[in-house]
C-alpha cells in the first residue's frame, strides 16, 4: 500500500478511534447511572439484604420488647446507636456492644471493649452462636433462628425450654412458670394477626421500617 | 400486589444491557489492527490475525464468564478494551514483531488468571486461616530476588525462571491485598492490626533493599488507605502518612537518585539530553499529539527511551491524540467506580475491603505512572496496568481483576437469594 494512501486511511481513521472511545465511554457511564438507579430501587423495596437469619427478643428491656425480631446479616455491630446492624433499644445495651460474624461453625460474637454479653456458660468476652443458641447483650436475652440451619452443627439444639419458644407464640403471657399451651389451645393462630403483632412487635410500625411488609 | 414488587425487583436485579458496549469495542479493536495490517507493503499478517483474534476473544470472554458467574460484564469488557489497547500500541510502535505477540501470548495467561482469581475467591472462605501461610509466602518470594539475581536487567526485582523474567513483586500485590483485608476486617482494635501492619512494613522494608521505589510507594499508600477504610481513624492514618513522609524525606537525603529524579522532575530542561531526556521527550510527544492524534503509524514514538512500558502513555497520547488518552483515563476511572460499587455492595468486611484494595491499587497505579508521564508527579518505575508491556504486571492485573469479578458475582447471588426469600415470605404470609 503506497505511503500517500496510508496516510490518508490513517489522518481519517484518528476521527474514528476518537468517536469510538467517546461512544465507550459514555455507554459505559450511562450503564453505570442505570445499574445505580436500578439499585436504588431494590434497596427501597428491600433495605436489608443478605440476610441469614434472625434474632429474636426472649427477655427485653426498654423499647427493645419481648418478641421483636431482628434481621442478622453475614456481618455487623450490634448496639443502641443508628449505625448498629441489630439495633437494641436498650440502655444497658453500649452504642457498640458488640460484633459478630458469621463463620462456618456458627455465628461468632466478640464484645465490644468491656461490654457484657453472657452466653450458655456465663459471661463471655466472645462466644459461638448455632441455630436456636441463645445470648445475652446487656439486660436483653435474644435468641438466633438461622434460616439456612445447615450451619448449625450436628446435634445442635436450642437452649431454650419448650415453654419458652411455645410461649412466643402466645398472647400476652409472661415466661416464668407458663404451662406449654398445647394443641387446644383456643387461641393459638400462628398465621394469624394476634401472633403478627407478636412477632414484628406493635411498635414497628412507627419504628425505622427494617422488614417493609407489603 | 406482591408479584408486581417481587417482579420490579427481578428487573431491578439485571444488570444492564452491554451490547453496544462490546460491539463498539470490537470494532475499535477490528479497525485499528486492521487498519496497522495495511501498514507494510505486504500486508502484515500478524496484525491480520490479531485483527480476528482480538474482538472474538474480547467477546468470548465477556460471554463465557457471563455464563458461568453472574459477574459483572462491564467490568470485563472494559479490561479487555484496556488489554487490547496496549496490543495494538505495541503492534503498532514496538521494534520488532515479538513484543506484541508475546503481549498476546501473556495476555491469553492473564485470562486464564482471571478466571482463577474469580473462582478462587469463590472458593476461599477460611481466610483468618491461611493468612499466615501467606504471610510467610510473600515474604519469601519477595525475598527470591535477592538470592536469585536476574542479571539481564538494571533493576534488582527480577528473577528468572526457564528463560521468563518474572517480578515477584507484581504477583505480591493480590496477595499483599487479600492478607490486608483479612487482617483488618470486622473492626478489630489498634492492637489486633499490628501483625498485618507489621507484614506490610516488612514487604516495604524488602522493596526498598530491592530499590523498587515504585512498588515500595504503591504498597504503602494503598496500605494506608486500606487502614483508613478498615478503621476510620483519622488520627492513626495521619500518622501513618506522616511516617511515610518522614521515611521520603529520609531517602531524599540518603539517596543520591532520589534526588537525581526530583531535580528532574521539577526542571527537565536543565538535562535535556541525559537524564532529563526521557521526561522532555514524553512531554514533546504529548504535545505533538493534538486532539485527535497523529495518526496510527505516523507518529515519532521511538523516540521516548522505554516507550513500551513506562511511557506507553505518550506514545498513545501521540499517535491517538488527546481525545482518546482522556477516554482511556475516564475508562479507568469507570473500572475503579463499579469496582468500588463492588466494593459497597460485598457482603462480608474481607471482600469489601480486598475489592476496594484492588481497586485503589489500580487507580493509584494509574495516577503515579500517568502522572509521572506528564511531569505532574516524579518519574517512578510502575507501568501502566494492563496496557504497558510486561508479562508479570499483566498477569498480576488481570488476577486482580478476577478477584474483584468474584466478588462482584457473589453480590449478584445473594441478591438473587434475598429475592427469592421475600418472594417466600410474600407467598407464605399472604
Amino acid at each position: 500500500m503506497s505511503d500517500n494512501f496510508y496516510e490518508l486511511i490513517a489522518l481519517a481513521a484518528r476521527y474514528l478511534f476518537a468517536g469510538l472511545m467517546l461512544l465507550i465511554v459514555i455507554r459505559a457511564w450511562r450503564i453505570t447511572i442505570i445499574d445505580s438507579r436500578r439499585a436504588a430501587k431494590l434497596r427501597r423495596w428491600a433495605p436489608e439484604t443478605g440476610v441469614i437469619g434472625e434474632m429474636q427478643v426472649l427477655d427485653g428491656d426498654e423499647k427493645a420488647r419481648r418478641g421483636m425480631v431482628y434481621p442478622v446479616i453475614r456481618e455487623g455491630m450490634i448496639g443502641r446507636s443508628r449505625k448498629s446492624d441489630i439495633r437494641l433499644r436498650s440502655h444497658s445495651v453500649r452504642l457498640r456492644h458488640a460484633y459478630f460474624e458469621m463463620a462456618s461453625d456458627g455465628l461468632h460474637l466478640r464484645s465490644a471493649g468491656s461490654a457484657r454479653i453472657s452466653g450458655v456458660n456465663g459471661r463471655a468476652k466472645s462466644l459461638i452462636l448455632s441455630d436456636g443458641g441463645i445470648v445475652r447483650v446487656g439486660k436483653v436475652r435474644l435468641m438466633l433462628v438461622l434460616t439456612d440451619a445447615s450451619v448449625a452443627p450436628e446435634g445442635a439444639e436450642s437452649t431454650a425450654s419448650e415453654a419458652e419458644i411455645d410461649s412466643l407464640f402466645q398472647a400476652e403471657t409472661p415466661v416464668q412458670g407458663v404451662p406449654s399451651a398445647g394443641p387446644d389451645a383456643p387461641d393459638s393462630d400462628v398465621f394469624g394477626d394476634k401472633a403478627d403483632d407478636i412477632l414484628y412487635g406493635e411498635n414497628n410500625a412507627q419504628e425505622e421500617e427494617w422488614w417493609p411488609r407489603g | 400486589m406482591a408479584k408486581t414488587n417481587i417482579s420490579k425487583m427481578r428487573r431491578a436485579l439485571m444488570r444492564s444491557n452491554t451490547r453496544l458496549l462490546l460491539s463498539a469495542v470490537m470494532i475499535f479493536q477490528a479497525a485499528a489492527l486492521l487498519l496497522l495490517a495495511l501498514e507494510d507493503n505486504p500486508l502484515d499478517v500478524q496484525a491480520l490475525v490479531l485483527a480476528v483474534a482480538v474482538p472474538v476473544a474480547t467477546m468470548l470472554v465477556s460471554v463465557v464468564m457471563a455464563k458461568i458467574w453472574p459477574v459483572d460484564r462491564a467490568i470485563v469488557i472494559m479490561a479487555m478494551l484496556l488489554c487490547s489497547v496496549g496490543i495494538i500500541t505495541l503492534q503498532d510502535i514496538a521494534r520488532s514483531a515479538v513484543t506484541p505477540r508475546n503481549q498476546a501470548i501473556y495476555a491469553c495467561a492473564g485470562i486464564v488468571a482471571m478466571f482463577a482469581g474469580a473462582a478462587f475467591i469463590r472458593w476461599f472462605t477460611a481466610w483468618k486461616k491461611w493468612t499466615p501461610w501467606l504471610m510467610a509466602l510473600c515474604v519469601l518470594a519477595l525475598l527470591t530476588p535477592l538470592v536469585f539475581r536476574d542479571n539481564s536487567k538494571n533493576a534488582y526485582n527480577w528473577i528468572r525462571i526457564a528463560g521468563i523474567s518474572i517480578q515477584p513483586s507484581e504477583f505480591i500485590k493480590p496477595a499483599l491485598i487479600l492478607i490486608l483485608a483479612s487482617g483488618l476486617s470486622n473492626h478489630p482494635r489498634f492492637l489486633k492490626t499490628l501483625p498485618t501492619l507489621g507484614f506490610a512494613a516488612l514487604c516495604c522494608g524488602i522493596l526498598l533493599m530491592e530499590k523498587d521505589l515504585g512498588a515500595l510507594l504503591l504498597y504503602f499508600l494503598t496500605t494506608v488507605l486500606m487502614f483508613f477504610v478498615a478503621t476510620s481513624n483519622w488520627f492513626l492514618t495521619l500518622c501513618g502518612l506522616g511516617m511515610g513522609a518522614g521515611c521520603a524525606v529520609i531517602a531524599y537525603q540518603m539517596f543520591g537518585y532520589v534526588r537525581e529524579r526530583i531535580a528532574i522532575w521539577q526542571n527537565p530542561w536543565s538535562d535535556p539530553l541525559d537524564v532529563g531526556y526521557q521526561v522532555v521527550q514524553s512531554l514533546i510527544a504529548i504535545g505533538s499529539g493534538g486532539l485527535f492524534g497523529t495518526g496510527l503509524g505516523l507518529g515519532m514514538p521511538r523516540n521516548i527511551p522505554l516507550y513500551h512500558s513506562d511511557f506507553i502513555f505518550a506514545a498513545i497520547a501521540e499517535e491517538f491524540g488527546l481525545i482518546f488518552s482522556v477516554g482511556l483515563l475516564a475508562v479507568y476511572v469507570l473500572l475503579i467506580m463499579r469496582g468500588l460499587i463492588v466494593s459497597a455492595n460485598a457482603r462480608t468486611s474481607f471482600h469489601s475491603l480486598a475489592s476496594f484494595g484492588l481497586v485503589a491499587m489500580i487507580g493509584l497505579q494509574t495516577m503515579l505512572i500517568v502522572g509521572g508521564n506528564t511531569k505532574l508527579l516524579p518519574l517512578t518505575g510502575v507501568t501502566l496496568p494492563l496496557i504497558s508491556s510486561g508479562g508479570s504486571s499483566l498477569v498480576s492485573t488481570f488476577l486482580s481483576m478476577g478477584i474483584l469479578l468474584g466478588i462482584s458475582s457473589m453480590n449478584a447471588q445473594d441478591e438473587a437469594k434475598d429475592i427469592d426469600r421475600i418472594e417466600l415470605a410474600e407467598e407464605v404470609f399472604s
